[in-house]
């Protein structure tokens, strides 16, 4: 007796646990009908291929709007939504801006596409690729921290980027300065310069008033206070026990190695420590520094934890991943 | 280890993956955007992470991710948003469930573009190809902290972000093809060089291209300067050549080649304005019934003018006398033309386009065919020799020993996958990156990048943070 399984008496016992819903495009596309029988494609493969298009002899779909990088700072994400699944030119010289200027609703696409211009996916508009920052600037930002002794505020204020930000470019602007180039490399990272839109401290410059959002104030608090008594932002963080922002913007300016009042604030920070005095007969002078047991060698009682699941992990100097208790 | 990468790119499923490759591209393209109608909150959770976890961390198993999520998501407040005034844009805290995964070392190469999918960054890294802080750095899951610099060998970088290097016989093909379009663009222009660069120019301007010599102005000048220098070593060949016979030659063609009636006019576009007359005087000594006037096609005129001036005894000697004369007149006068024409002709540096040049495809050479694939088998492709105006080498194969297409070009569909990530300051000159801080949400904008919207991640966080702990 071989009996099928699933089929029991005419009744289908089959639990279907998980439909599969096929990802068919957004947009109407080409389907094969009964003449394509001999072809071994499916449905999506050809809809994929409409996608890119036809191949030229070296290979590239020389017709798809989004086969060749831009070279004039601005992106070209996708927009299936605007073109209708149109990813494809009528001829490879034609331009993607007469297309649009000979439709009549061209107004409503320039306003579109500059909202959109700056958003890589369709679906998330909170998404947005950053503005980079040009040559010229990058020198002028350099050359005022290490040439003209600026600190990280000032410039962060005169060209309107967060300091750790400014700190990067000029880390960044020291290693390059030492590098040795290639052709290839040059030519890789002219043509990436080239993709992206440029930063213009006057048009998209950043916040630096933004601090994080204290985790107190994520959830609600109830206090009863009487209806004469005043509660302002000041009184609200008293109960919260938190400090006035313009501290915390202020703390966090002075991080980084350029940032005015750091080097002061490493100075006091010095570990206590004593040189033992050199008794008759030493060869060694001996030097205590204060240390805390756990950092230094093992504190007496800690458990390993060698026998956790998510054990805690650090690096050491070469790199290489070790245990931490 | 991480998760078996199987049927990552099927396009039935249609998962977006964290990935530059051509079939997840048509995936983002043909995508739809969730919808949660009909369904109940379970499903809609379980989709949700089904959709997000396909493009956060799909390398990492289950187990693993739920060890890292966090269900505190990070986000900032701006002091000055009451200054502003109006109302502040709505902060996307939900798309900060998955910014945890934004400080392990493989996601932030792939955000720095540094590798062209999450897995060939985790691949890197596990090969030593990059460091962190100057010390390389073998594990992928290495968190980094504000200020981290980390770097991948530029020759990696190249590969990622770069066109795959065709195989030998490919680009054998490709080279093929192109030998036999340039010999016959070629040909074309030699023959008939004013219609193929009028042709040009045409395509040009269709492409929206501008017909400008180059828009650095540097290049500009240097070109133009170029091609003054072509004009004047054409003058001074030009002055070289010119003497009484060749004068007498250029007089007997342009009689030749006139249907109409000969006048002073005739000669105006040779010998200009100034000359045309005397020009004409020449033509009027001789006398329309000359015999040198009226050459057969196939004698050679410089011969029979040669002949003719320094004839002992002449047949006529007053027309030799006077023509020679004449001639010697023109000679000194003709050859100040010359040199006036050239000044005109000549491009001044603030000029934007180059005049047309008629011996611009003088230059152009007829490229050798490429040996039998048989004996490219044999000697390898030492034995093929490459080289257009636009390509040293063979296609793809400059320097073969690169593993990318050399000289290196921009990978296919780069593009759509270009974005350049907030909390990351990149160098893709050094191909170092440092690592600014952990991305956070503002009003209005998240700095985790995701190509799925706010209700999908905020479903997501529903189900870990009830299962993720």
């Amino acid at each position: 007796m071989n009996k099928s399984p699933k089929v029991l008496s005419g009744i289908n016992l089959t639990q279907v646990r998980y439909r599969r819903t096929i990802a068919y495009p957004s947009y109407r596309t080409n389907v094969f009908g009964r003449k394509h029988t001999k072809l071994h494609k499916s449905n999506l493969k050809l809809a994929m291929d409409q996608f890119l298009g036809p191949k030229n002899y070296k290979g590239e779909y020389y017709l798809n709007k989004y086969y060749y990088v831009p070279q004039n700072h601005q992106p070209n994400y996708v927009k299936p939504d605007l073109e209708r699944g149109q990813s494809v030119k009528v001829t490879a010289d034609s331009n993607d801006d007469k297309e649009a200027k000979d439709s009549s609703n061209f107004q409503y696409k320039l306003k579109v596409s500059r909202q959109r211009s700056l958003q890589p996916f369709p679906f998330n508009p909170f998404c947005k690729t950053n503005f980079q920052i040009s040559k010229d600037l990058k020198q002028k930002i350099a050359r005022d921290i290490l040439e003209v002794g600026l600190s990280t505020q000032e410039v962060a204020s005169k060209y309107k980027l967060k300091i750790p930000r400014i700190e990067a470019i000029v880390k960044l602007y020291s290693i390059e300065q030492e590098w040795k180039q290639n052709v290839n490399l040059a030519k890789m990272s002219e043509t990436m310069y080239k993709m992206f839109p440029l930063f213009e401290p006057h048009l998209n410059g950043e916040n630096l008033t933004e601090i994080p959002i204290p985790t107190k104030t994520k959830n609600s608090r109830f206090l009863t206070i009487a209806e004469s008594e005043p509660f302002g932002p000041v009184e609200a963080a008293k109960v919260f026990g938190l400090e006035p922002a313009a501290e915390t913007l202020a703390k966090l300016s002075e991080q980084g190695e350029h940032a005015a009042h750091h080097m002061q604030a490493k100075s006091t920070s010095k570990k206590n420590g004593f040189l033992a005095p050199v008794l008759q007969g030493e060869k060694s002078l001996f030097k205590f520094v204060e240390a805390k047991a756990g950092t230094v060698g093992y504190r007496y009682g800690t458990c390993l934890r060698d026998n956790k699941k998510d054990r805690k992990i650090g690096y050491d100097a070469s790199g290489k991943m070790v245990y931490l208790l | 280890m991480p998760r078996k990468a199987v049927l990552l790119k099927s396009l039935t499923r249609g998962r977006l993956r964290a990935s530059m490759n051509k079939y997840n591209l048509f995936n983002l393209y043909k995508k739809q955007r969730p919808g949660f109608n009909g369904q109940s909150l379970y499903q809609q959770k379980w989709n949700s992470k089904a959709e997000t976890r396909a493009y956060h961390g799909e390398h990492l198993r289950e187990s693993k991710w739920q060890h890292i999520f966090s269900p505190k998501l990070q986000g900032v407040a701006q002091l000055d948003a009451s200054l502003q005034g109006g109302n502040t844009d709505e902060t996307p805290m939900m798309l900060q469930t998955f910014a945890v995964l934004e400080k392990r070392l493989d996601v932030a190469l792939f955000r720095a573009m540094f590798a062209s999918s999450v897995r060939q960054a985790r691949q890197y890294i596990i090969h030593k190809y990059v460091s962190v802080n100057g010390v390389v750095m073998r594990h992928p899951n290495y968190e980094l902290k504000p200020g981290d610099v980390f770097s991948v060998r530029p020759d990696k970088v190249l590969e990622a972000l770069g066109k795959a290097k065709p195989d030998l016989k490919t680009s054998y093909k490709v080279d093929q093809i192109q030998i036999s379009r340039w010999n016959k663009f070629v040909k074309e222009s030699k023959a008939s060089p004013l219609e193929v660069w009028q042709r040009q120019q045409a395509k040009k301007q269709s492409r929206g291209e501008s017909n400008l010599i180059s828009t650095d102005d540097k290049e500009r000048v240097k070109k133009i300067r170029e091609f003054n220098n072509k004009l004047q070593a054409r003058r001074q060949l030009k002055q070289q050549s010119t003497t009484r016979q060749s004068i007498l030659v250029d007089v007997i063609d342009i009689v030749r080649g006139t249907k109409k009636d000969i006048t002073p006019e005739v000669f105006e576009s040779k010998f200009g304005s100034g000359l045309k007359e005397k020009v004409f005087q020449i033509y009027q000594t001789l006398g329309e019934k000359h015999n040198l006037l009226n050459l057969p096609e196939d004698e050679n005129t410089l011969e029979h003018v040669t002949k003719f001036i320094t004839d002992k005894e002449p047949i006529d000697e007053f027309k030799q006398k006077r023509t020679k004369q004449l001639l010697s007149e023109i000679n000194t006068k003709y050859l100040e033309h010359i040199r006036e024409q050239f000044e005109q002709s000549k491009v001044s540096e603030d000029a934007k386009e180059l005049p047309y040049d008629p011996s611009w495809a003088d230059s152009l050479r007829r490229h050798k065919n490429l040996s039998l694939w048989e004996e490219v088998k044999e000697h390898g492709e030492k034995c093929l020799k490459v080289n257009f105006p636009w390509q040293k080498g063979l296609f793809g194969r400059q320097d073969s020993t690169k593993a990318y297409f050399t000289p290196w070009t921009p990978r296919p569909f780069l593009a759509p996958f270009a974005v350049l990530p907030q909390h990351l300051e990149i160098s893709f000159e050094t191909c170092h990156a440092v690592y600014l801080r952990d991305p956070v949400s503002r009003p209005g904008e998240s700095e985790v990048i995701t190509p799925l919207p706010v209700d999908v991640h905020k479903r997501a966080y529903m189900w870990y943070q009830r299962k993720g702990q």
